[in-house]
């Protein structure tokens, strides 16, 4: 509780009087010094029973359905006092980091009557995708008579999921009706098979047959056109798996790789179910699938696919260079280790350590956790059905997973896509590359080429994914082969 | 203007002539004490609370000045401080912190008020009751106390408690 300035100088006066009392030897004076300390206490004990008895009930709501980053989202916030006691306040609801009042206020400052509400009305601005923990409301109360106040917080704890910026979403919609994944001519190199078909018999041409059934070489050869006949044919199933690990959260300067990879999940499922292919989208950490949503063509499938990737977690601040030092990669067995120079390394390289033991100790059927667990549920609960499975990774914690579901992914005769999200170049230095540095990076590289060759033996594509790297280019490079 | 307001004015007035009634004013006290309580009114319809507390302090040393009492051993001087300042200062000084509020909040509480009537209520009698125990303590103690003893013996109570009622902080 703190005195106001009134407050002192009641009490000033009452030392002073008291003084004066001792001064000129006079009663009366000394007796004004009990009588202000006397409404001291008065109003200090009649404030704090009304600190005690205020009970504030606070009701957070938001008018927007999916909030996206950049984007103004209206908020409203109701404070009840349930207390028999007024309350005389200022009211500031605190706003969490990377967010800031659009319009309106987020403060208020008055009488709340007992047993009343009030309603604070505002519009934030969130910077980044990211889950929101509103901490509460910080409470001022002021006493009758402007002599104390007291400073407490009513915690609330509401959390608001923003999603990626709308500018993606637009993108979307953009380029969903342009790129597919498809080829619709003659290709040799194509990468992404997305029809499942099983061949029968040949028949006479009949006007209205789709020219990509049309068998071309016979054309040549009997100069007649044959159509091909297929007993079973359905598009493949494609799901996107958005790597949520550690590393891929951490935040360095520039675009996180997380949020890039939210962005090209939400882009690359618009164009494939404008395509008309069925689509799902999985959020995996290193352990665990965080949510998942099944292919499917539903009609709110995208809907559903937005709602879903609110769940992403989180970025955290911090460098992922400083904490993993990738350039003993080669000799390490596990693929990774850290430098050990920092606090932070020693922590990660703790984690990655306890999470490969778990992968040991879990799963037999391969050397990773998580991800190549999901998959391999998802292939054999397929049973014949091929899959397309796209895999959105940095390819830190979870190379060994992605590696080993390539394998799966061959003998199951489905069809696996790789974007890694390359590390180095999502990290922008403003020095100027050091000797070290770029051996570290060569390293990298060395060690990615090494996972390349082996996931394209492996009969998986392969695209590198960079900052700068936007859907449509992807999608072009998986069409023309060059994945 | 409100209930409430009407009320606290009432008090205001009654507080005032309850001084006059009970203090031996001259002249020159009585236009210090018109003065205070003017710059008091005026902070009262203002809203001011800060004005409010400045003429209460020219009332208050107006009203000790003319207040004229030796000792707090006696019942006469006694009464006569509790009705005619301590009860009227302690209202005035709640209608000059009232000065920017509007209303009664609806929400009475016993305690405070029971709290700081006993405060002033034991301030006033600390003088009596210490020479009560003295009395019983040391019976063959021939003690004479004199004005000053009494200052120090109320202030140092006054002290003491204030500092234990106000110890406890709000949880």
């Amino acid at each position: 509780m703190q005195t106001q300035a009134s407050g002192i100088v009641l009490f000033v006066s009452a030392a002073v009087f008291a003084l004066a009392g001792i001064l000129f030897p006079s009663l009366p004076f000394a007796l004004m010094c009990p009588v202000l300390l006397g409404v001291l206490i008065y109003a200090r004990s009649k404030f704090m029973g009304e600190v005690q008895e205020t009970e504030l009930i606070v009701n957070r709501s938001t008018h927007d359905e999916v909030p996206f980053a950049g984007q103004p989202i209206a908020l409203s916030v109701e404070i009840l006092n349930a207390g028999p006691a007024p309350i005389r306040c200022v009211l500031e609801d605190v706003i969490p980091e990377d967010c800031e009042v659009a319009a309106g206020s987020n403060r208020y400052s008055g009488l709340i009557p007992a047993r009343s509400q009030t309603t604070i009305s505002y519009t934030l601005v969130p910077h980044k995708r990211k889950v929101y923990t509103f901490e509460g409301l910080r409470l001022e109360m002021r006493d009758e008579y402007g002599l104390f106040s007291h400073t407490s917080s009513v915690e609330d704890g509401t959390k608001i999921a923003v999603h990626t910026s709308k500018r993606s979403l637009q993108a979307a919609r953009r380029i969903a009706g342009r790129e597919h994944l498809e080829h619709s001519g003659k290709s040799r190199h194509l990468a992404a098979v997305m029809h499942d078909l099983e061949f029968d018999r040949l028949r006479d041409y009949l006007p209205g047959d789709r020219p990509r059934d049309i068998d071309w070489k016979l054309l040549s050869r009997l100069d007649k056109l044959f159509t091909k006949v297929y007993t079973k044919e359905g598009a493949i199933q494609t799901m996107i798996f958005v790597d949520c690990s550690r590393s891929m959260r951490t935040a360095g300067s520039g675009i996180t790789k997380l949020d890039h990879s939210v962005d090209l999940c939400l882009q690359l499922s618009r164009v494939l179910l404008s395509s008309h292919h069925a689509a799902g989208v999985a959020l995996i950490d290193e352990v665990t699938v965080i949510d998942q949503l099944r292919p499917s063509l539903i009609r709110h499938q995208f809907e559903r696919i937005i709602q879903m990737l609110r769940n992403a977690p989180s970025t955290v601040p911090g460098n992922v260079h400083e904490s993993i030092d990738t350039q003993p990669m080669a000799d390490a067995p596990d693929g990774l280790t850290a430098n050990g120079n920092t606090e932070e390394a020693a922590q990660m390289e703790k984690f990655l350590s306890a999470v490969r033991d778990i992968g040991v100790r879990t799963s037999k059927r391969s050397k990773g956790v998580g991800l190549d667990e999901v998959i391999w549920k998802l292939l054999t609960g397929a049973k014949d059905q091929k899959q397309m499975i796209i895999v959105i990774s940095d390819l830190i914690s979870s190379r060994d997973a992605v590696l080993a579901s390539a394998k799966l992914c061959q003998k199951k005769g489905s069809q696996m896509l790789v974007l890694h999200i390359y590390d180095d170049w999502y990290e922008r230095s403003e020095t100027p590359l050091e000797v070290g540095e770029a051996e570290r990076m060569y390293g990298n590289l060395l060690n990615y080429l090494d996972v390349e060759v082996k996931l394209r033996k492996m009969g998986a594509s392969y695209v590198k994914v960079g900052p700068a790297d936007a859907t449509a280019s992807i999608v072009r490079t998986i069409r023309w082969g060059k994945a | 203007m409100n209930r409430f307001r009407m009320r606290m004015l009432l008090m205001f007035s009654t507080s005032i002539i309850a001084i006059l009634v009970f203090s031996r004013m001259s002249s020159y006290s009585l236009f210090v004490l018109a003065f205070g309580a003017l710059i008091m009114l005026i902070a009262f319809a203002s809203y001011y609370r800060p004005a409010g507390l400045f003429g209460l302090f020219i009332v208050a040393i107006s009203a000790t000045m003319s207040m004229q009492i030796d000792t707090l051993i006696e019942t006469g001087p006694m009464i006569a401080v509790a009705v005619g300042m301590l009860i009227p200062m302690t209202l005035l000084t709640l209608f000059a912190l009232s000065s920017e509020s509007d209303g009664e909040n609806g929400y009475f509480q016993r305690r405070p008020v029971f709290l700081g009537a006993a405060y002033i209520g034991c301030c006033l009698l600390s003088v009596a009751v210490v020479i009560a125990i003295t009395g019983l303590v040391f019976p063959h103690m021939s003690l004479r106390f004199y004005g000053l003893m009494e200052i120090s013996i109320l202030l140092m109570v006054s002290a003491v408690l204030a500092i234990a009622l106000t110890s406890r902080d709000p949880e």
